[in-house]
């Protein structure tokens, strides 16, 4: 089975995002390439067909390849359930929202709401992703429910709000309200993050890899080696994402919010 | 046939099947997963008295955690048995050894949960972390780890252990003049056999010396010594022993596959033939009770 590659067009000097939900690989796998490109895309209030915007080049696979500059280009990606998309630039908002499984790759920056409300897959971002990341739509219970986000560059505000499972791995800074009110799961930060990390947090695990302002509501209980971290560490090394080597690194372990459960905790590495 | 010497009786091992696991104990260094391996595996020579079968594989060369670590095999007669030792045994042994974690390290035809129901010891302060099946290709499994607090740390040990229909009681019986000669072979051939991956040799180094046969005179025994093979009484007895043979030692293997354990009797019987043995034979029940016969003949032949 080839690849579907489908390059972008442009819109015409447009700066209305156009709404790319048809584009997944469940569904372009059971499509031929004609079928394809007579696809419904909204634009705006405008229902137009994806061959207005894209030329296709292959059929009949899980595997999609998206070409040229879609940093107006939304909701690719979302609610896939399998295969696989390589976006070769940085893209629009809401990529991978909702997947259920499959991988997705950015070679480059993704908009706000990358991942939000995910409950299985990988969203692999080679750049930075913007706001709430991973995190859930207003009026949801929950974001994440499962699945990867890996962001090599930064993140914006509120990354993993409300997540109820999975992993978000971000190599740089993340701004305010990282993990707001997350009900489990994990975040790994190697860079710095903003303020009110963790603030309303009932479980999971914030793991941070530089000094920060750690709430009121937090107590330290103790410094250890917490085994998950290499565990967790160990395998996004084996999945080719490189983390930094902290053999022999101990984590204060900082309960809280303890205006919830308490029973979230940040790790802040002391080195 | 003879192998350097020694005859080699033509006769099989009946072996049975048994539901087994493969444990992976890790630990700040090899000496403390060793201590909760040899723990861990204590007091499990036989199914029939200690309710399973187990012992440590070998040392593994890679682990979750990066630390060192051992992997251990453990048998019984049924999914129930073995689920309840698992958790008995590395909630005792191995929960309790300093410093140490517990990983399953087999694909299973089934799984039960053992972090899952040890977490409970947390008291209500146990977590656990769900690492994505995208960490685990091809098989794409998620793995759950709980996290049980304990007083240096966190005792981490994962949620599901796999488990396999595998053999136990694959066997051989090595016969000779002097009872030193004959454990110097029993030492050679365990040395040999442990370097065979996927099986496990239960009892005490890897030998026994109180070989069994069904039944007793006494009615509340279901075994009792092995008179045939018993050099002390033959005279009293129907003994299968030549009148040189002063001791008889058995060396008993469990595997997870029959193939292992196969490869297991052909480097030990060769590593054990050698001056000072008379003869190598093997125990079986007359083929009626175990799935698996193990010949002599064919097991060397191939």
């Amino acid at each position: 089975m080839g690849e579907i590659i489908l390059t972008f067009k442009g819109m015409g000097g447009s700066t209305v995002p156009l709404e790319a939900d048809p584009i997944t690989p469940d569904l372009l796998q059971l499509k031929v390439r004609a079928e394809i490109e007579r696809l419904p895309l909204y634009h705006g209030n405008e229902q137009l067909l994806l061959g207005d915007f894209f030329s296709v080049k292959g059929e009949r696979s899980n595997q999609i390849r998206l070409r040229g500059d879609l940093s107006q280009v939304k909701n690719i990606g979302v609610g896939m359930q399998t295969g696989r998309i390589v976006i070769e630039s940085s893209i629009g908002m809401h990529v991978g929202a909702r997947m259920t499984g499959g991988e997705i790759q950015v070679h480059g920056n993704a908009g706000d709401w990358a991942g939000a409300e995910m409950t299985g897959g990988l969203l692999w971002i080679n750049g930075s992703a913007g706001n709430r990341a991973g995190s859930a739509y207003r009026g949801s219970k929950y974001g994440m429910r499962g699945g990867v986000i890996l962001i090599e560059g930064s993140g914006g505000h509120e990354v993993g709000g409300y997540m109820r499972r999975g992993l978000i791995v971000v190599r740089g800074n993340l701004e305010d309200h990282a993990g707001a009110r997350m009900v489990a799961g994990s975040i790994f930060v190697f860079g710095r993050v903003g303020g009110r990390t963790g603030g309303g947090m009932k479980r999971g695990s914030i793991v941070c890899f530089n000094p920060l302002d750690v709430l009121p509501t937090f107590r330290l209980t103790s410094t250890y080696a917490p085994l998950f971290v290499t565990i967790y560490l160990r395998a996004l090394r084996s999945r080719g994402f490189s983390v930094p080597e902290i053999g022999g690194g101990r984590f204060a372990r900082y309960c809280g919010d303890l205006a919830e459960s308490g029973k979230g905790e940040i790790l802040v590495w002391q080195g | 046939m003879e192998l350097n010497g020694v005859p080699i009786e033509d006769t099989y091992a009946e072996a049975f099947s048994a539901i087994g696991a493969r444990l992976l104990i890790t630990a700040e260094n090899e000496r403390w997963a060793r201590e909760a391996a040899a723990s861990f595996t204590g007091f499990a020579t036989s199914v029939i008295g200690s309710g399973c079968e187990a012992g440590v594989e070998g040392v593994a060369s890679e682990t979750p955690d990066g630390r060192p670590g051992v992997t251990v095999l453990i048998f019984a007669m049924s999914k129930k048995g073995l689920h309840e030792q698992l958790i008995k045994r590395i909630g005792q042994s191995v929960m309790t050894c300093p410093s140490t974690a517990c990983y399953n390290a087999l694909a299973g035809e089934s799984w039960v949960s053992v972090g899952g129901k040890l977490r409970f010891f947390g008291d209500g302060f146990q977590s656990s972390k769900l690492l994505d099946g995208v960490f685990n290709p091809p098989v794409g499994r998620a793995r759950r780890f709980w996290r049980i607090p304990v007083m240096d740390g966190e005792f981490v040990v994962e949620d599901r252990f796999g488990m396999v229909k595998g053999v136990a009681g694959g066997n051989f019986l090595l016969l000779g003049e002097e009872p030193q000669a004959v454990l110097q072979a029993a030492e050679l051939a365990v040395g040999a056999m442990r370097q065979v991956p996927g099986v496990i040799l239960p009892f005490p180094g890897g030998v026994v010396r109180s070989g069994s046969k069904v039944g007793s005179q006494y009615k509340f025994l279901t075994a009792s010594t092995n008179t045939a093979y018993c050099p002390t009484i033959r005279r009293q007895v129907e003994s299968v022993l030549p009148d040189e043979v002063r001791a008889v030692l058995e060396i008993v293997i469990d595997g997870l596959t029959p193939d292992g354990v196969a490869e297991a009797m052909r480097v030990g019987i060769r590593a054990a033939c050698r001056p000072g043995i008379k003869g190598i034979s093997a125990g079986n029940y007359g083929g009626k009770l175990g799935k698996y016969h193990f010949r002599l003949h064919e097991v060397l032949r191939s």
